[in-house]
């Protein structure tokens, strides 16, 4: 009885250790940055934006950055939108997004600098259905 | 062999424990640990990803797997096969541990031995889901995943039958209600060998701490002509009380099949049967308010589910809050948005049991039979027409999320059509077949009040399934 309950401790630990073989998350380069400039059009519904970014790295614009978007909606099982585009020479870069439905989203930014460096981020974004009252 | 499968509520097709390499794989006595440690890896893995991985739901397997995976596949399932989700629950793997552990072999307490807990603890499961949406949320489905474990190992310790499937398990009170739909079911080979067994084996188990040989019958001369053993490598009867030879339907079966490997002459059995099948039987359905309720209400939370992720929900709960007075209170707008949430809910569960309530009422009424049938006994009689619809609602539901990742939008709504068409015209036919034996000559009438009903929850599930989903959690009240 005691032998058996070790032994589904220990098979419950070997699983738990390999569960964690999980890659670690890649090293964010810290003199980069990314700043949200504007989102068109200003009310977000369902179907085509433009998302605008400027992308500098210790405050001086970067330019040939490669910026990549995703957007995952908080609900499990919605397929996910993503678009690239690289900055200009005034670090901006704008991205066409098409939101495929209404509700919570959380857009993830990956930038890479020429160099290799990398930064990411994220933020919210709440996509209507139809234009709310007034706007 | 066939006409005792027959009596006992199973028109016998074929025993699926008899199946090569299946039935011997089923019938094991490890056949059950088999299948469930593949799932308890699985619920370690989810644990683990949902304490320690990316929060974002859709990147994490504790809220992917349960909440878009599980509940899709569990719906076909159901319709294609059985219970498989109970049969495979890992959830009851620490119920050989707990009974070893268990002082006290004491039954649940009578008072709470019916399914009023199972109702409150869905409608709870279902309001927790839409007010902490859980379903963005990995950490708190990990949560939920262990309280789960620990709940079914507490009720497992504390008490000899198992309480916690038959009694509080939500997702195995959605199991046993729409395994009515599935095409299989717990039946006997021949009632008569039921009615001079012994040992019961298939509800008492044939476990035994020492071995002990039991005497089926003495021959003759005196000697015991046909024997068999319990022993430390029997197994535990029917967790949930059900005796093979009087099994009707598929309710309250976790489908463990711990019967057919205790039972010692190889009677009982996994048989096909026409899917529903238990639905249009007479005695198959509980004479219980709790029992037809559990239906009723699972059908309300199938549309207040969808309810609560279509945009009509948002503006109605700003009105609730702004009508009621609540933002003015100060409160946060999570306590906000979970008393707004809680009157939806309240509210339509209430129309839909009241509907139904109202419609026996009347179908009594028409058919001047208020008399001679109570309204306890029409109404128990007609609960189980709805079974069809609201797993209709549901399929369509489930179906979504389970699909819409990798499928055209207009497939998926043709997908959901036909869930809610067909699950109408399941109610229809099993409403009508009732009809047909409660009113004879005047079925017709008697069936138009709950076919009104059954109309208009069909109505509702179209109206909200055509409108678009918006999965929100982040709701502002001003």
């Amino acid at each position: 009885m005691g032998n058996r309950i070790l032994r589904a401790i220990a098979v419950f630990t070997l699983l738990l250790l390999l569960a964690a073989c999980r890659s670690s998350a890649p090293t964010q380069d810290t003199r980069l940055s990314f700043d949200l400039l504007s989102i068109i059009p200003e009310t977000l519904m369902v179907g085509a934006t433009e998302i605008t970014l400027r992308v500098t790295r210790e405050g001086a614009p970067l330019a040939n950055a490669a910026v990549a978007i995703t957007g995952d909606m908080t609900h499990a099982g919605m397929e996910p939108v993503s678009a690239s585009a690289q900055t200009d020479a005034d670090g901006i870069v704008r991205i066409p997004m098409a939101w495929t439905m209404s509700g919570d989203w959380v857009v993830r930014v990956s930038v890479t600098a020429p160099d290799g460096g990398l930064r990411t981020g994220e933020f919210p974004l709440i996509i209507n259905d139809a234009a709310p009252p007034g706007s | 062999m066939s006409t005792a499968a027959g009596r006992t509520g199973v028109r016998a097709r074929r025993d699926l424990l008899r199946l090569p390499v299946l039935g011997a794989l089923l019938r094991h006595r490890w056949g059950r640990l088999a299948l469930q440690l593949p799932f308890l890896i699985g619920a370690a893995v989810l644990v683990y990803d949902g304490f320690t991985g990316d929060q974002l739901a859709p990147r994490n397997l504790a809220t992917v797997v349960p909440w878009v995976h599980v509940r899709g596949i569990l719906v076909l399932a159901l319709l294609l096969g059985g219970n498989f989700f109970c049969m495979t629950c890992p959830f009851t793997l620490p119920r050989t541990l707990a009974k070893r552990l268990s002082l006290a072999s004491r039954r649940f307490p009578r008072a709470l031995r019916g399914k009023g807990i199972a109702i409150l603890s869905l409608i709870g499961l279902f309001f927790a889901y839409e007010w902490l949406n859980m379903w963005s949320s990995p950490l708190l489905t990990a949560w939920v995943i262990v309280a789960y474990f620990a709940a079914a190992f507490i009720f497992e310790a504390l008490f000899s039958e198992s309480a916690f499937c038959k009694y509080i398990c939500p997702l195995g009170s959605f199991n046993f209600t729409y395994a009515a739909v599935s095409p299989t079911q717990i039946g006997v080979h021949d009632a008569d060998v039921c009615r001079t067994c012994v040992g019961k084996e298939c509800l008492n188990g044939s476990y035994a701490a020492q071995t002990v040989i039991l005497i089926d019958q003495i021959g003759i001369d005196g000697a015991p002509d046909r024997t068999h053993t319990h022993s430390p490598q029997g197994t535990p009867g029917c967790g949930t009380l059900l005796f093979a030879p009087q099994i009707k339907g598929n309710a309250d079966c976790t489908l463990c099949l711990d019967c057919a490997r205790a039972c010692p002459h190889e009677n009982v059995g996994l048989f096909t049967r026409a899917p529903g099948a238990e639905l249009v039987r007479a005695d198959a359905a509980p004479r219980r308010w709790d029992s037809a309720l559990l239906i009723v209400v699972l059908t309300a939370l199938g549309l207040v589910n969808a309810f609560g992720m279509v945009p009509p929900v948002y503006p109605l709960m700003q009105a609730i809050a702004s009508a009621s007075g609540l933002t003015r209170l100060g409160f946060t707008d999570r306590l906000v948005e979970g008393i707004a949430l809680a009157l939806i809910f309240g509210v339509g569960i209430a129309l839909v049991v009241l509907a139904t309530i109202a419609a026996t009422w009347i179908a009594r009424m028409l058919t001047r039979t208020a008399r001679r049938d109570t309204l306890r006994a029409a109404y128990t009689a007609f609960a189980p027409a709805l079974v069809p619809i609201g797993f209709g609602v549901w399929g369509a539901h489930y179906g979504f999320h389970f699909l819409i990742g990798f499928m055209d939008a207009e497939i998926v709504a043709l997908i959901q059509v036909i869930a809610l068409v067909g699950g109408f015209a399941g109610s229809m036919w099993v409403a009508q077949t009732i009809a047909a034996r409660l009113y004879r000559r005047d079925a017709l009438i008697g069936l138009l009040p709950w076919a009104l009903v059954m109309l208009a929850l069909m109505g509702v599930g179209w109206w909200l399934f055509s409108l678009p989903m918006e999965m929100r959690g982040t709701i502002v009240f001003g």
